[in-house]
């Protein structure tokens, strides 16, 4: 069972939660009576979650089929050694699932070698979804996919008919059926013939207004489509680049899919852990970022929910004209300048498609969904990843700055207003103070050398340091020293945690003693402890402590990143940090989950803690 | 996607193909190691296949292209890797699905020099869409 500092838990609840309220009236509000009715947000910790009726693509929840077998749906077994790098398929799949469950038909242009059909497939395999294919290359033929009349096969009697119409292979997947799911993969699009594409939009069209495709071929039959049921996704080979007769298609043609642009070859990175990955070196699914996941609701809000969001106006303002700049960077060539298949952002479908993802996708953050359909509709068409970046910053833009309303409770959220000066002023009061009584406690006899040596943590006085010399030599635990110098970032302080470390104090212990001490001494130690590589990491991380720096940061994002450090450490290593930035890096990090998030309030240290209870925790403590 | 394998002989090459994921492309520069290639894989208990349907019925079984290649030759190529063939059938308008059984089958595609640069410069882009590929 875990226990929750109250001071942390009053902390989450109380100050969070009142800025997430001011900021989002649709945030589901716990104290709030008709809480009930509010959608519940779910989030996914796995980056491929499966359930019996579900599976959870980075977020992105796709019912499975309630139908049994069929000779249509892909067999699970044969994709048992499919990899989720996190570069190109696991991303694939996240934006094939947004696809499948917004019903929008989508256009993946990528390099022969990226495994687009077979990921397909195996997420039909998953979600026991039928697969219809019809590859276009060299198929002139609209009947063969639309359908046609042939000759009776089953006709027995004088009455029977000689002829009946038979579907073809996109009708067969359009048929709705009941518990079935189908997906109509159009491979090689395009190396498709004019005639075929003009009848494929066709059909799209019709899937799109939700009503009837009507088959010219037979006698112009009706047939009712639902995009709920059918799932419509091209793919095919970039125009050029080695691919012979793909021409670039007309951009006018694009916009009637999500166009995703995937890179021409499989990235290094990629290539190297999918690699090491089938020879048993990796495992088979990669770690991913929290970034990755897109967060879902169940349901979709309404059209008319939309203007209850709080910050909208701002955010659709900002987003006019990030449109603008993205279509003035696509035409100048700006961006996209080497892709062969030109494309556009058109001013209708856009928009539409934005509003429809936010519907769909809006958790209680306006931000990060906007932020988020931008980079599926806007950065997903570009291959270049100088350009996704300029495109990721003109995204970055359109957010909406909630008015920061100061808070007027007093205690630890908030506390008296202190310039840097009357705190640094304060805390050396303090260490004399403390620097005093241990001295007393010396003389008298009456406390064992080693508490001396524990209680002057976080005192970084010359007094104390003389005595923790004294106490070297009286043969006083060197880790007790070495523990004793939390918090205390001076030079001679580093100095002394050099010579413990030549002494054998294990780094471990030296890194953990840096909590509080964001000095660039301090960092740069930590980053030669891990250079060594003769680390436990999680003491880093652990010794990030009370220390809200830049550098400080970007080093708990570097561990998050990499994978390899234990995110318990990561959070009650942020314990003690509480400026703006720590609060960002817990918004981004931790508010999915809320153990993590109270643990990054939480000192599980006693040295830590009495840095904290001695000084306070106003702001960074390495500026005290 | 197709690599030049190197291995010292058609007989090694036949062995290393065995339970890979993509069929294996076998050129011949004319028409007599045309022959002498056929004859090789049928004494290693290859069938020849005369329609897609044909390549499973054995476990290990060539197709010959001699002339254009058959749209369902094609579809058949580039599903195979995929996990699933859905297979056509233009007369009777009906599809057929099979699932490859990797570990215990091979699939060799046998063509000429001169008919496979026609057929690539059609747009069928068999030296990608194959697995692994020999020549002499």
């Amino acid at each position: 069972m875990t226990f929750y500092h109250p001071q942390a838990l009053l902390f989450k609840h109380k100050y969070m939660n009142s800025l997430e309220r001011q900021f989002n009236a649709l945030t589901p509000d716990p104290e709030k009576k008709d809480a009930s009715n509010a959608p519940e947000v779910i989030i996914e910790k796995t980056p491929i979650a499966e359930t019996e009726t579900d599976v959870v693509y980075l977020g992105v929840t796709l019912e499975k089929s309630k139908s049994g077998d069929d000779q249509f749906v892909p067999k699970r077994e044969q994709y048992a050694d499919f990899i989720n790098d996190k570069e190109v398929a696991l991303p694939l799949q996240r934006d094939i699932a947004i696809a499948f469950l917004s019903g929008e038909p989508l256009l993946v242009d990528g390099g022969t070698s990226l495994g687009k059909t077979t990921t397909v497939r195996k997420m039909a395999a998953e979600l026991g979804w039928e697969i219809h294919y019809a590859n276009l290359n060299g198929a002139t033929d609209v009947e063969d996919l639309m359908g046609r009349y042939i000759p009776n096969p089953h006709k027995s009697k004088p009455e029977d008919p000689e002829y009946i119409f038979a579907d073809g292979k996109v009708t067969s997947g359009l048929r709705q059926e009941e518990g079935k799911t189908k997906i109509v993969i159009l491979d090689e699009f395009n190396a498709s013939a004019p005639n075929i594409l003009i009848r494929l939009h066709e059909v799209l069209d019709a899937l799109e207004r939700g009503g009837d495709v009507i088959l010219s071929e037979d006698a112009s039959e009706a047939v009712p489509v639902n995009k709920e049921r059918t799932k419509i996704i091209a793919l095919m080979n970039p125009p050029g680049k080695g691919y012979f007769g793909r021409e670039p298609l007309d951009p006018a043609q694009l916009r009637r899919w999500v166009y995703k642009k995937l890179p021409s070859e499989l990235p290094e990175s990629t290539f190297s852990y999918s690699t090491d990955a089938l020879f048993g070196a990796e495992p088979t699914s990669q770690n991913v970022t929290p970034d990755m996941f897109i967060r879902t609701r169940e349901g979709s809000l309404t059209p008319e929910q939309l203007p209850e969001i709080p910050g909208l106006i701002e955010v659709l303002e900002k987003y006019k004209e990030f449109h603008k700049a993205a279509k003035e960077l696509l035409k100048n060539r700006k961006v996209a300048e080497d892709q062969p298949q030109a494309f556009t952002f058109d001013d209708r479908m856009e928009p539409r498609r934005v509003r429809d993802f936010v519907l769909r996708f809006y958790t209680g953050d306006i931000n990060e969904t906007f932020q988020q359909a931008l980079r599926y509709y806007y950065s997903n068409k570009l291959e270049n990843k100088a350009d996704r970046d300029m495109f990721e910053e003109l995204i970055r833009v359109v957010e909406y700055k909630p008015t920061v309303v100061p808070s007027r409770r007093k205690g630890i959220e908030a506390g008296p207003e202190r310039n840097t000066e009357e705190i640094i002023s304060e805390s050396f009061e303090i260490a004399e103070k403390i620097t005093k009584k241990m001295e007393q406690f010396l003389t008298e006899g009456s406390v064992s050398k080693n508490s001396i040596a524990l209680g002057l943590t976080g005192v970084g006085t010359a007094a104390a340091m003389e005595m923790r010399k004294q106490f070297l030599t009286d043969g006083v635990s060197k880790n007790s020293i070495a523990f004793s110098l939390t918090g205390v970032g001076t030079a001679a302080a580093m100095e002394m945690r050099k010579q413990l470390l030549t002494d054998g104090v294990p780094k471990n212990t030296i890194a953990f003693s840096l909590a509080g001490v964001g000095t660039a001494a301090a960092m740069e130690m930590r980053k030669q402890f891990l250079t060594d590589g003769d680390v436990d990491k999680d003491s880093i991380a652990s010794g990030l402590a009370g220390v809200g720096t830049a550098a400080a940061m970007e080093m708990r994002k570097q561990f998050l990143t990499d994978g390899d450090v234990d995110k318990d450490s990561i959070a009650s290593g942020l314990a003690g940090a509480n400026n703006k930035e720590s609060f960002e890096f817990r918004e981004n990090n931790f508010n999915s989950d809320d153990e993590l998030y109270l643990k990054s309030f939480i000192i599980e240290s006693v040295e830590i803690d009495a840095i904290i209870c001695r000084y306070g925790f106003e702001g960074d403590m390495s500026k005290t | 996607m197709s690599h030049t394998s190197n291995p010292k002989s058609i007989e090694e090459f036949l062995f290393v193909i065995q339970g890979g994921k993509e069929v294996g492309l076998v050129i011949a520069k004319d028409d007599e190691e045309f022959a002498s290639f056929a004859k090789v894989m049928e004494g290693f208990d290859f069938k020849r296949s005369e329609n897609i349907a044909g390549l499973f019925k054995s476990p290990k079984t060539y197709f010959v292209i001699t002339g254009d290649v058959d749209k369902d030759v094609y579809d058949f190529i580039v599903q195979y890797p995929t996990g699933q063939v859905e297979i056509f059938d233009k007369k009777l308008m009906r599809s057929q699905t099979l699932s490859p059984d990797y570990k215990n089958s091979a699939i060799v595609l046998l063509v000429d020099k001169d008919n496979l640069n026609k057929i690539q410069e059609k747009g069928f882009d068999l030296l990608s869409s194959t697995g692994p590929a020999f020549q002499a």
